[in-house]
C-alpha cells in the first residue's frame, strides 16, 4: 500500500510535467507555427484594428440595445447580455417552458415588424431561437434573404445588390453534407460596409 | 430524417467500420506483443522489455523503460486482482488530492490571465472528483472560473489519466475472464503503455486537425475587439484544442469553455463536429475488436460490437428524427420545416452550422459513452430527443461505452445474460469456457444494482428537499428530469447535463461528488473482483451442450437483458419526467 502511494506520487509528477506542460506546449508550438491564423481565433482586422473573429457572432445594435436596420441581424443570444465572448451560454429553456414559448412569439412579432413582413409571413426558426453557444456566427440563408430588403432600404442600395452579397457570403455545406449552408453575419456586414 | 442527416450518419458508420477493426488490431498488438494470433493462452500481461515486438517499439519502448526506471516498477511482474484494485484506488486518491489542491490554489498560481480566484472547497471537491473519475461534470464556469494552469496541469492531466486507467482496467478484466493465470497484469505497465502508445500520439494528431479547422490554441487570454457598431467584444483564448481532443478521445467530456462543443472556438465546422464524434466512438469499438483478438475469438467481439452498434443507432437516430421534427409548442408562424434555405427543426440551443440533425447526431451519439460531449443544449431538446439521450445513459454506457468501461460494462452484462439464459434452458452457464457460479453472480448483481440505487436515492431526496428543488430552472415534469438526469449522468461518469439546473450549491456539489466516486470506483473494483474470481478457473472444452455466445441468438438475448435491466429499473422515473412531458405538453 505504502509502496503504491509512493509510485502514485512519482507518476503524478511525471504526468503533470509531460501532459500538463509538455503536451499543450508542443501542440501550441506546432499550431502557432503552421496554423497561426486559426490558432489565434481567426481574427478579423479592419484598418489595423481588431474587429472580431470570423468564428464568433457579435451584436449589431445601438448603444441602447435596439437592432440597427442597416446591418444584418444575428440570432438571439443567451451569452451574457448578448454575444458576450466572456460568458458563452445557451438559454437552457425546456421545450415546454412558457418563458421560451412567450419569448419566441414576441421575437416572431418583432421580426415581422422590423423587416416589414406581412402578419402571417413564416419566420425562420433560427431568427427566433437562441443558439447553443450564444456566439453563433451564422444565420440561415432564408433568414438573410428575409432581412435583405430592409437592409437595402436602410442603406439606399438596390435589393438585388444586397441579395447578391448574401449569395456571395453563403457558406456552402462542407464536403456537401457535413454542415448546413449558412451565412456568416459579421463577414456579410463587413462586405456591406465596403459596398457603400 | 433528411438527406443531410442520413449522409452524416452513413459517413460516421462507414468510417467507424473501417477504422475500429484496424485500431483494434493495433491495440491487440500493443497490449499482447507476440501473441496476436491468440487462443485463450494468448492473453499475457504486456511485457515492458521483452518477449514479443509491438508496433512502434523503436520510439515508444525507450520512453516506457525510462518511466519504469523512474517509478522503480518491474513491468513483467503480474499482480492478483486485489493488488491491481489497490493500485487503481491509491492512484485515484492521490490524483484527486493533487487536483483538489491545484483548484483551491489556482488564484495564487501562475498562468491565470483572467485572475480566476481559487475554487471554493465544495466546488473543488466536486470538480476534482469529476475529472479524476472521467465524468467531467462542470459546476464551474469554464471561461472565468478556471485558470489556464488549472485547465492544463490539472484537468487535462486528469483527462489523460482517467482514460488510461479505464483502458488498463479493461485489459486486466479481459485477462481475468479469458486467461489461464490467476494474475491479471501490472497496473503501472498497462497505464504507462496506454498513455505512451495510444492516448498521447492520437491526441497530438487530433489536436492539430482541430486547430487546422479553426479551434484555438494559444495563451493570450481575452483580446478586446472593437465591433462594427462601436461596442466591444471579449474574444477568449486558451490551449483549447489540446484539451478538446483528450476530452473526446478519453471519453471525458469537459471543455475549456462553458458550452463545450457548441462553442465555435472548440468545434468550428461541420467537419470538426463529425470528427469530434468519431474521436469519441471509434476507440471504444476498437477496444472490443482488441478483446476479440486477445481471446482469439473474433466472432465474440463481433457479437458485442453488433449489440453496441444496434443500441447506438437506436438512440442516435431517434434523437435526430425528433430534433429535426421541431418543437410543436412554438407559434405556428415559426417555420421549422427543413428547406434548401433553412435547416428548420428545434433550433433552440443549437448552432446553425450543425443544424438540428448534425447537433443531435453528435450530442446523442456520444451519450452511450462516458464522454457526454455535447454541441447543443440538451435542456432545450424536444422531449423525445432528450429521452433518447437519457436512455443511452441509463442503459449503462455500453453503446459503445467509455474507454475500457464500455468493454468491462458489457462483459458483466454478458455474464448476466449467460446466467439468465442458462436458467431458462437448464444448463450450467459458461462464458468463454469458464463456468459462472454463485460467487460471480453475486458480484454481477452488485455491479448492476449499485448505480441505480445511488441515482434513485439521491434523485428522490433532491426532488423533495428544498436544497434540491431550488436549483431547478424549468418548471413541472421537465424540472424532475433536470434532477434525475444529473444523478444518472454523473453516476455513469457521463457528465452531460440538462444545464438549466444550478448545480454549484453545497448540496449538489457534495452529493454529485459522492455519486461520481461510487459510480466510477465501485464498478471498477467489482469488475476486477469478477475477473479475479474467474482468473485461473478451468477452461472447459466446447461441447454440443455449450450455450453459443458468439451468434445472433445471444446478441438478441444480450440486447434484451440490457434493455430490461436498464429500462425497468428507471421506468417510473422516465414516466414522471420526459415521457410525461411529451404526453401532457
Amino acid at each position: 500500500m505504502r509502496r503504491q502511494f509512493i509510485t502514485s506520487a512519482v507518476m503524478l509528477v511525471a504526468v503533470t510535467l509531460a501532459l500538463g506542460f509538455g503536451y499543450p506546449l508542443v501542440v501550441t508550438g506546432i499550431s502557432q507555427l503552421f496554423f497561426n491564423h486559426q490558432a489565434n481565433g481567426s481574427l478579423i482586422y479592419t484598418h489595423g484594428k481588431l474587429t472580431g473573429s470570423a468564428l464568433l457572432g457579435q451584436s449589431f445594435s445601438s448603444a441602447k440595445g435596439d437592432p440597427l436596420p442597416q446591418y444584418f441581424q444575428p440570432r438571439p443570444s443567451a451569452a451574457g447580455s448578448g454575444y458576450d465572448g466572456a460568458s458563452s451560454g445557451a438559454s437552457n429553456l425546456g421545450p415546454s417552458n412558457p418563458v421560451l414559448l412567450n419569448q419566441v412569439s414576441e421575437r416572431m412579432t418583432a421580426y415581422r415588424h422590423f423587416n416589414d413582413l406581412p402578419a402571417d409571413a413564416p419566420v425562420p426558426v433560427d431568427a427566433v431561437t437562441a443558439s447553443g453557444s450564444g456566439l453563433d456566427p451564422d444565420i440561415s440563408v432564408q433568414n438573410a434573404l428575409d432581412q435583405a430588403p430592409r437592409v437595402a432600404r436602410a442603406r439606399r442600395l438596390p435589393v438585388t445588390q444586397v441579395v447578391a452579397l448574401v449569395n456571395k457570403y453563403t457558406t456552402k455545406s462542407q464536403w456537401g453534407f457535413l454542415s448546413e449552408p449558412v451565412v456568416n453575419v459579421l463577414e456579410l456586414n463587413l462586405a456591406l460596409e465596403g459596398a457603400r | 430524417m433528411n438527406t443531410l442527416g442520413w449522409e452524416q450518419l452513413l459517413f460516421v458508420c462507414a468510417v467507424t467500420v473501417i477504422l475500429a477493426p484496424l485500431l483494434g488490431r493495433y491495440l491487440a498488438a500493443t497490449f499482447s506483443p507476440g501473441c496476436t494470433s491468440g487462443g485463450y493462452g494468448g492473453v499475457v500481461p504486456p511485457a515492458g522489455t521483452g518477449s514479443g515486438k509491438a508496433p512502434g517499439d523503436r520510439i515508444f519502448l525507450p520512453v516506457e523503460r525510462a518511466v519504469y526506471r523512474v517509478l522503480r516498477v518491474d513491468p513483467e511482474n503480474s499482480w492478483t486482482w486485489q493488488a491491481y484494485a489497490v493500485a487503481v484506488l491509491v492512484f485515484g486518491l492521490a490524483s484527486t488530492v493533487l487536483l483538489y489542491a491545484i483548484l483551491r490554489l489556482q488564484g495564487v498560481l501562475p498562468l491565470n490571465p483572467e485572475h480566476a480566484p481559487g475554487m471554493s472547497p465544495n466546488l473543488s471537491f466536486n470538480t476534482a472528483i469529476s475529472f479524476i473519475t472521467g465524468t467531467n461534470w462542470q459546476a464551474y464556469e469554464g471561461e472565468t472560473q478556471a485558470s489556464y494552469l488549472a485547465d492544463m496541469a490539472g484537468l487535462v492531466v486528469a483527462q489523460f489519466t482517467a482514460a488510461a486507467v479505464g483502458l488498463a482496467v479493461a485489459l486486466a478484466v479481459v485477462r481475468g475472464i479469458a486467461g489461464h493465470s490467476r494474475r491479471i497484469g501490472n497496473f503501472w505497465a498497462d497505464f504507462t503503455r496506454s498513455l505512451v502508445r495510444v492516448f498521447i500520439p492520437l491526441s497530438i494528431l487530433g489536436a492539430l486537425v482541430l486547430v487546422s479547422q479553426g479551434a484555438v490554441e494559444n495563451f493570450s487570454g481575452f483580446r478586446t475587439a472593437s465591433t462594427l457598431t462601436g461596442g466591444t467584444q471579449q474574444i477568449p483564448g486558451g490551449p483549447v484544442a489540446s484539451m478538446e481532443v483528450i476530452k473526446l478521445l478519453g471519453t471525458n467530456g469537459g471543455s475549456m469553455y462553458g458550452v463545450g462543443g457548441a462553442h465555435p472556438f472548440e468545434n468550428p465546422t461541420g467537419f470538426t463536429n463529425i470528427f469530434d464524434l468519431l474521436l469519441v466512438i471509434v476507440l471504444p469499438f476498437a477496444i472490443v475488436f482488441m478483446f476479440g483478438r486477445l481471446i482469439g475469438r473474433p466472432r465474440q467481439a463481433l457479437v458485442i460490437v453488433a449489440v453496441m452498434a444496434a443500441i447506438w443507432l437506436g438512440h442516435t437516430t431517434i434523437a435526430m428524427q425528433a430534433e429535426l421534427h421541431g418543437n410543436h409548442l412554438l407559434s405556428p408562424g415559426v417555420s421549422q420545416v427543413a428547406s434548401a434555405t433553412n435547416p428548420g427543426g428545434n433550433m433552440e440551443g443549437k448552432e446553425m452550422r450543425f443544424g438540428p440533425s448534425g447537433s443531435a447526431l453528435m450530442t446523442v451519439g456520444t451519450m452511450g459513452t462516458t464522454a457526454g460531449a455535447t454541441d447543443s443544449a440538451l435542456d432545450s431538446y424536444a422531449p423525445v430527443g432528450g429521452t433518447a439521450s437519457f436512455v443511452a445513459i441509463l442503459l449503462g454506457e455500453i453503446s459503445p461505452g467509455g474507454e475500457g468501461g464500455g468493454l468491462y460494462g458489457i462483459l458483466v452484462l454478458a455474464l448476466l445474460s449467460v446466467f439468465v439464459a442458462g436458467l431458462m434452458v437448464g444448463r450450467t452457464p459458461e462464458f468463454l469456457g469458464k463456468k459462472i457460479r454463485a460467487p460471480q453472480m453475486k458480484l454481477v448483481i452488485a455491479y448492476v444494482l449499485t448505480i441505480p440505487v445511488v441515482v434513485l436515492v439521491f434523485g428522490s431526496m433532491s426532488a423533495v428537499l428544498s436544497a434540491g428543488t431550488k436549483s431547478i430552472l424549468n418548471p413541472g415534469m421537465h424540472g424532475l428530469t433536470e434532477i434525475t438526469y444529473a444523478y444518472a449522468s454523473v453516476a455513469q461518469n457521463n457528465g452531460s447535463a440538462f444545464a438549466g439546473l444550478s448545480a454549484n450549491t453545497p448540496w449538489y456539489d457534495i452529493t454529485l461528488g459522492v455519486t461520481m466516486l461510487i459510480g466510477r470506483f465501485a464498478p471498477i473494483v467489482l469488475a476486477l473482483a469478477i475477473a479475479g474470481s474467474l482468473a485461473g478457473a478451468r477452461v472447459h472444452a466446447r461441447t454440443r451442450a455449450t450455450l453459443d455466445t458468439g451468434g445472433v441468438t445471444f446478441a438478441a438475448f444480450l440486447v434484451g437483458v440490457i434493455v430490461i435491466v436498464g429500462g425497468l429499473i428507471y421506468f417510473p422515473m422516465l414516466i414522471l419526467g420526459p415521457v410525461g412531458e411529451r404526453i401532457v405538453g
